[in-house]
């Protein structure tokens, strides 16, 4: 080989790097790559999705008939637009729903169109099975109307239905012929008519999507999405700095926001309002938590304003159970003066010294490992300090965590869960009689014993749940909320935004303002 | 005749030990330093109190993932508390469960060696297995094991430290015991009648004595390395009581803010359990010269 070949040779080496770079920066633009706070996926099915990460893939791939506008919750029913139904009306005892479906949807994957078949298939489906079957109780029939056209009748009424049951990961509209094919497989692999398809699910840490070109709506501008797990929340943050991924699931402790601000000036920070409720179960079997002076001592010694404050920008003042702006959320100044508990140590050991404890208490507690659980318990804990409970907080892992609190086996067992603005999800799940904690791991998650231990809200929600104008419902909640502040079973201890860190060269298209911890990517542009 | 007066003239006289320690130290700068490092550790662990400028406790809102300042030189965590507060005061656990766990560890694993080595037979096959078994996992394996059984909490963690190291000290035991075992001494012990647990304590023992206190203080460097690597990962100290381990693991989620935590904790880590293995190496020298290298 002489130099001029070698020359020659290097040239053409040279030249093909370049195209090479090229095209790969190409292909980079096309594609968006979020790190996900899990170890792996589990399920692609929105009806069985119980590990909420994975909720950002089938956000993207799954429709409902009707769904709020991207970035928020459907604060009013009137705030649901038409999705794959193009019109709907409710009769006037909120019984009866009627859907007119849109003409033309096509499934991924040549599945073919979408019909009132399906629709029948994908409620009954959740009905029957998967996570939700509780709230999709109500329903006591879905019958088909024409080819492009379903009919839902409930059990009791629900002038919330659009945001109970319609807009819902489990109410996503499936295809029943790809389900019925595939039977068990269909958990890992996804036809629905979102503007984004099933292109691998990887069970060993990623989920890929691609575009779907037969989306009926605008189609997705980016080409193609990659959920990529990774658990480790310093691998995480470093692969957004390094931008190996787009977007990353924040670390939600305090001062997080602030430290990778500080590293990375240009990264944009999506948070839902309000996020997750974090509330505490004040285990009323346990004593002396059942006598009241010492639940109301528990209140004035917990810091509520400064826990949201220490979690900011993400934390959000709760002075009851549902956020300011939420259907029965107050505003502290708005509540009667004695059910305000203003953060005062002294009062809440003067409280103690008249229940019997003039030298405070011991107790001990449990609380997962996961940032945002373990870092509220332990400011929670210090503030107590200084009022004369004295907490031995026992740390441990998440999921161990939780099965503990359902077999009954946690004093002040914190929650954290987002919801719709709908009031009664919470009062269900968290202080009804029906979802009482059991010993077995059976029961629900009314870990205070609420309603069992005491008389709690049962008949007031009842009513909230039977009532046929939204004005009468939001009233009965507010009795509740104001009941539960009496009772002190349960108690907010903040909200916390839904975290996502994204590069700056990402645009979303739209802000994320409110909903659940998931949004969606197809009005997503990238510059590179 | 009596045969206790043979015995004391079957012991060889030998320069003190003491001396011979002092010489060493004298002659080796860097054991000197070893020393002087642990004592200033001591003293920082026993006057925490009084040389913590704030509750190594306390939060403050206000002053969360603070860089280091004239008002908190190694800066604040994420909760606001103070860092060098929290590594005096972690300097404690650290210390304690250093030298509690081998302390632990070489009683129990001395008796379950000396009695495998002396009796022999089905018991020692029996203690041999077992050791067998245990030492096959690395010691922070098996650390991390029992830890996750018995979860965390300070007495936790000395009894899973002491767990993990109890198969070394067995094992050096039971082979120094079958050694000693063979010697003259015990023979004669033996034939003139004395107890079993008399010849154990009074001449097994003693003479077994100087590996097991070369070992303790190996382990000692070993088990504050552990206790931290336990409390790291989240099963060691349990929040919101500090140590160097927990302090690592809470600085990494500022690491990008302010990375003096770690890099402080690590440094406190890295010289105690450099002071104590260059202390462990020259009391084996002194100890034991036969394996000094």
């Amino acid at each position: 080989m002489d130099r001029r070949e070698v020359l020659k040779l290097g040239t053409v080496a040279f030249a093909a790097s370049v195209a090479g770079l090229a095209s790969s920066h190409a292909q980079e633009a096309d594609v968006l790559r979020i790190g996900i706070a899990a170890a792996r996926p589990r399920h692609s099915d929105p009806n069985l999705t119980t590990q909420g990460s994975d909720n950002w893939a089938t956000e993207q791939m799954y429709e409902q008939l009707v769904r709020p506008d991207d970035g928020r919750f459907a604060v009013k029913p009137e705030d649901n637009i038409p999705t794959l139904a193009t019109s709907w009306t409710q009769s006037d005892d909120a019984l009866t729903w009627r859907f007119k479906l849109r003409e033309g949807v096509q499934f991924h994957k040549g599945y073919g169109e979408m019909t009132s078949e399906d629709v029948v298939f994908s409620y009954e489906r959740a009905i029957k099975n998967g996570t939700n079957t509780t709230v999709m109780s109500n329903i006591a029939d879905v019958q088909p109307d024409g080819r492009h056209g379903v009919v839902i009748r409930l059990k009791s009424p629900d002038a919330l239905f659009l945001g109970s049951i319609a807009f819902s990961n489990n109410t996503s509209i499936v295809s029943k012929k790809a389900a019925l094919e595939m039977g068990e497989r269909f958990a890992t692999d996804a036809v629905g008519t979102g503007p984004y398809e099933l292109a691998k699910f990887d069970p060993n840490g990623a989920v890929i999507l691609k575009r779907h070109e037969g989306y009926w709506g605008q189609k997705a501008k980016i080409g193609n999405v990659e959920c990529l797990y990774i658990a480790d929340t310093t691998a995480r943050t470093l692969a957004v700095l390094a931008g190996k991924i787009d977007m990353m699931e924040a670390v939600r402790a305090p001062g997080w926001v602030d430290s990778i601000l500080q590293r990375d000036r240009t990264l944009k920070m999506d948070m839902t309002a309000p996020g997750s409720f974090n509330t505490l179960h004040v285990n009323l079997t346990r004593q002396p938590f059942g006598n009241l002076k010492v639940r109301q001592a528990l209140m004035h010694a917990i810091n509520r304003p400064a826990v949201a404050q220490a979690l900011a920008p993400m934390g959000g003042v709760l002075a009851n159970l549902q956020p300011p702006g939420f259907p029965a959320g107050f505003k502290a100044e708005e509540l009667p003066p004695e059910l305000r508990y203003a953060h005062d140590p002294r009062r809440a050991r003067q409280l103690l010294a008249e229940a019997g404890f003039p030298n405070g208490i011991s107790f001990s507690a449990n609380s997962s490992r996961r940032e945002d659980y373990a870092s509220t318990m332990l400011i929670v804990q210090e503030q107590l300090r200084a009022a004369g409970f004295n907490m031995d907080l026992k740390i441990g892992d998440h999921t161990a965590y939780h099965a503990d609190n359902r077999s009954d086996k946690n004093t002040l067992a914190m929650h954290s869960s987002s919801y719709p603005p709908i009031p009664t999800q919470l009062y269900q799940q968290q202080l009804a009689k029906a979802s009482l904690v059991k010993a077995d791991g059976n029961g629900g998650g009314n870990y205070s014993h609420y309603g069992v231990a005491m008389p709690g809200i049962d008949d007031l929600l009842d009513k909230a749940l039977n009532s046929s104008s939204f004005k009468d419902y939001e009233a009965i909640c507010r009795q509740i909320e104001l009941q539960v502040l009496r009772d002190l079973p349960l108690i907010g201890l903040s909200t916390l935004s839904f975290t996502v860190a994204r590069r700056g060269n990402i645009d979303l298209g739209y802000e994320v303002k409110g909903g659940y911890a998931r949004w969606r990517f197809h009005r997503a542009t990238k510059r590179i | 005749m009596t045969l206790a007066a043979d015995h004391t003239e079957l012991i060889a006289p030998e320069p003190s030990r003491l001396v011979i320690l002092r010489q060493v130290l004298l002659d080796r700068p860097s054991t000197m330093a070893a020393v002087a490092l642990i004592g200033v550790f001591v003293l920082i662990a026993t006057f925490a109190p009084l040389l913590a400028p704030y509750d190594p406790l306390a939060q403050s809102y206000i002053k969360i993932n603070r860089v280091p300042s004239a008002e908190h030189w190694l800066g604040t965590d994420q909760f606001g508390r103070d860092v060098l507060s929290r590594m005096i005061f972690g300097s404690r656990n650290s210390l304690i469960i250093g030298v509690l766990a081998p302390l632990l560890a070489a009683i129990i694993g001395t008796t379950l060696g000396v009695v495998a080595g002396f009796f022999g037979g089905v018991v020692d096959r029996i203690i041999s297995r077992l050791v067998d078994l245990l030492i096959s996992f690395p010691e922070l394996l098996l650390a991390i094991i029992i830890a996750a059984a018995l979860g965390g909490g300070f007495w936790n963690i000395v009894i899973v430290l002491a767990a993990a190291f109890v198969p070394n000290f067995a094992r050096v035991a039971r082979a120094q015991t079958m050694a000693v075992r063979a010697e003259p001494f015990v023979e004669a012990a033996v034939a003139s009648g004395v107890t079993t647990w008399r010849i154990i304590l009074r001449h097994i023992v003693p003479n077994i004595a100087a590996p097991i206190v070369v070992l303790m203080t190996l382990w000692t460097a070993s088990a504050i390395r552990l206790e931290a690597s336990l409390s790291f990962l989240g099963l060691g100290t349990q929040a919101p009581q500090p140590s160097w381990g927990n302090i690592i693991r809470d600085g990494l989620n500022n690491l990008f803010g302010s990375p003096w935590p770690v890099i402080g904790a690590g440094l406190a880590i890295t010289s105690v359990v450099l002071a104590f293995n260059l202390l462990g190496d020259t009391i084996r020298d002194v100890l034991d010269p036969e394996t000094s290298s």
